[in-house]
């Protein structure tokens, strides 16, 4: 069998013309082109991946909006926090166990000074009062430097004396409450001796 | 062939004595001899010398359509019988009518060129063609001298039998050596009659006679310089004239058609390896022009989707940025909202102990003011929902009277007052005297203002001056 051999026919002549041409395409495709054109996919892609996830100018806007108004409003709490930690602070600032002995001496002066004995004087870890008092009375302990201090006091004095040092008693005496009062029955002790228009008191304060 | 026509064409014609190039264009709607230029030939001048001759005659390059007329190169009638070429068309047609006509053109089969066409027929099974031929190397010859000047032969015949004087479809022809007549049909196969002249007899008339199938037609040509000849009755005119030259120039150029005239058709040039080169090279550097274009086109793309991808993205990172500022406020809010319910019930809480502290001596002088004379406050008794005040009354109306007059003044202070408890004791008509219970009910401040209320303020409501 003969070896067919190139024969330089035109067409051969031409498909070698166009030779390097094609090898440059082809190395273009290979090296290039595919790359590119997967890139280019990908990209579309993404590129329509990000188109449906699209932010509105309106979205934007009401969300700068909404965090314009949680701004405000925490600056609106920050603002009531600081209110109320100063009123807190004025409200606390005359309490404690430090002066609550010289307050004392002095409720007990103000007594002497209405003609109303005192009884009996003690210091008391609780009062006897209304739950929401009680209530407030164990906040005000919490917030107050080393507690506040209870103290009992049983008088004797007359009804117009005893509201006149209910009055004088807030007035004067700085970081003291009278937190409760009420009347001594005389049936409680027999033994004790009013004298005329006199009652019997519990007062309880808180200094 | 309307394209060919409105090109223009150069039209060489070499005569035995004479040559000539005409310029030729298609203007109004037939041929037109732009310039004619003519000189003599001598004898001994070889065809292609002769071409070149006159391709001198004029300045400019012969166009890339010319045309060579040769009157010596052989023309002739070839009758063969229809049984030995039944069936044969095309190259094979050709080729076999190259083998016939060699014993009259003595050119050999295998390296020479032939064109021919057929005329009408020869009854009962005769075929008849008209054969136009001429060797290799005088077409080649003919086709670089062209070449060479810059322009390009396209069709070579014999100058015989191409038009008759002033476009006469049917005439005769008479040179020095040859006579011819011929009739070119519009429609159907053309006639023609070509025979040789001879000095020694008018046998060549009646073959010529004979041949064209009838009476000869009454006008034909008769070359400068040749001899009339003296059977022939028609009108003959004299190819002298430049008009008449130029006449049957433009005529010969618009009915030259290789299927109406034997006419030789050169070869196509191979291409060169200068050319294969050239337009490798071309096509090379055009095909990197285009990848690179592709990639150019490519990239930008990428980089318009990355641009659209990034602007798209802004509003996103934007929204994204702003939800996580959101989330951190409400976060914040939410924290201080506790801190605040704390604080506030400690503010609360310390509102409600600090104001009104003197609230029991309000509270004792309200009694002391609004009770009925007949109306005692016999005990106040601490009890877990506030106070408890108890008393005795005369009048039944007493007690209920001291709750209305104090509530609204007490309830500032955060005492609400309740409606008295009354029982009588049966020791009066009236059933009484009467026992009677009235709770005060500790509640939180209603409001800020109840809230900032000072004991000054307070005593100022109550007494109406500020103590």
């Amino acid at each position: 069998m003969a070896i067919q051999k190139s024969n330089d026919s035109p067409r051969e002549k031409w498909v070698k013309a166009f030779l390097p041409a094609a090898v440059i395409f082809m190395v273009y495709m290979i090296f290039f082109q595919i790359g590119s054109a997967r890139n280019l996919r990908q990209l579309s892609e993404d590129l329509e991946s990000t188109r449906s996830s699209g932010v509105s100018e309106d979205q934007l806007s009401q969300l700068n909006q909404e965090n314009f108004e949680l701004e405000k409003e925490r600056d609106r709490l920050e603002n009531q926090i600081e209110n109320a930690a100063a009123v807190i602070q004025s409200g606390v600032a005359d309490f404690g166990k430090n002066n609550a002995t010289s307050r004392l001496r002095r409720v007990v002066d103000l007594c002497q000074a209405h003609s109303i004995n005192i009884q009996e004087q003690k210091e008391v870890t609780r009062v006897e009062a209304s739950r929401l008092r009680q209530e407030s009375v164990a906040k005000l302990n919490k917030l107050v430097e080393g507690g506040v201090g209870f103290q009992r006091l049983e008088l004797f004095g007359r009804y117009a004396d005893v509201q006149k040092l209910m009055k004088r008693l807030p007035d004067e005496i700085v970081g003291l409450i009278p937190i409760g009062l009420e009347t001594i029955p005389q049936e409680q002790d027999k033994t004790k001796q009013y004298g005329e228009g006199q009652m019997g008191w519990r007062l309880y304060l808180l200094l | 062939m309307q394209f060919f026509k409105s090109n223009k064409k150069t039209v060489l014609v070499v005569k035995a004595t004479e040559v000539m190039r005409a310029e030729v264009s298609f203007r109004g709607g037939r041929m037109v001899v732009d310039q004619l230029e003519r000189t003599e030939r001598h004898p001994d001048v070889p065809m292609v010398t002769a071409a070149e001759m006159a391709v001198g005659l004029i300045g400019s390059n012969p166009s890339m359509n010319t045309i060579l007329m040769v009157e010596d190169i052989w023309s002739g009638i070839l009758d063969i019988d229809d049984r030995s070429i039944f069936g044969l068309e095309g190259a094979e047609l050709e080729q076999m009518l190259k083998f016939e006509t060699e014993t009259m053109s003595s050119l050999d089969p295998m390296n020479s060129f032939l064109g021919a066409v057929e005329l009408a027929s020869v009854p009962p099974d005769t075929r008849r063609f008209w054969c136009t031929a001429l060797p290799n190397e005088m077409l080649k010859q003919a086709c670089a001298m062209v070449r060479l000047r810059g322009g390009k032969l396209t069709q070579i015949s014999s100058t015989i039998g191409l038009a008759g004087p002033n476009g006469q479809s049917a005439w005769t022809e008479f040179s020095d050596s040859l006579a011819g007549a011929f009739i070119a049909n519009s429609d159907g196969l053309p006639r023609a009659s070509i025979t040789r002249r001879s000095k020694q007899s008018d046998r060549w008339f009646r073959s010529l006679n004979s041949l064209f199938g009838g009476d000869l037609p009454s006008t034909g040509w008769l070359e400068a310089g040749a001899e009339r000849p003296s059977v022939y009755s028609g009108t003959l005119v004299e190819f002298e004239a430049d008009e008449l030259v130029s006449g049957w120039v433009a005529d010969a150029t618009d009915r030259l058609n290789p299927k109406s005239h034997p006419v030789v058709l050169p070869p196509a040039p191979g291409t060169s390896v200068k050319t294969y080169r050239t337009v490798s090279f071309a096509a090379s550097v055009m095909m990197l022009l285009l990848c690179f274009l592709g990639y150019w086109n490519a990239n930008a793309q990428e980089a318009a989707i990355k641009l659209e991808i990034e602007q798209l993205q802004k509003p996103a990172d934007e929204k994204a940025s702003m939800v996580a500022i959101s989330k951190s406020l409400k976060s914040q809010n939410e924290k201080l909202f506790e801190t605040y319910v704390e604080i506030s019930g400690q503010q609360d809480a310390v509102v409600m102990l600090t104001s009104g502290r003197d609230r029991y001596s309000v509270l004792l002088r309200l009694l002391a003011q609004n009770r009925h004379p007949l109306l005692t406050v016999r005990s106040l008794e601490l009890d877990p929902d506030g106070l408890v005040i108890t008393g005795e009354s005369v009048r039944n109306d007493a007690p209920n009277q001291l709750a209305l007059a104090i509530a609204s003044q007490l309830l500032p202070f955060g005492w609400k007052v309740s409606t008295p408890t009354i029982t009588g004791s049966n020791q009066m008509t009236d059933r009484g005297p009467w026992k009677f219970s009235l709770k005060l009910i500790e509640v939180a401040p209603e409001d800020e203002s109840s809230k900032s209320l000072t004991s000054g303020k307070i005593s100022q409501n109550l007494y109406g001056v500020k103590r």
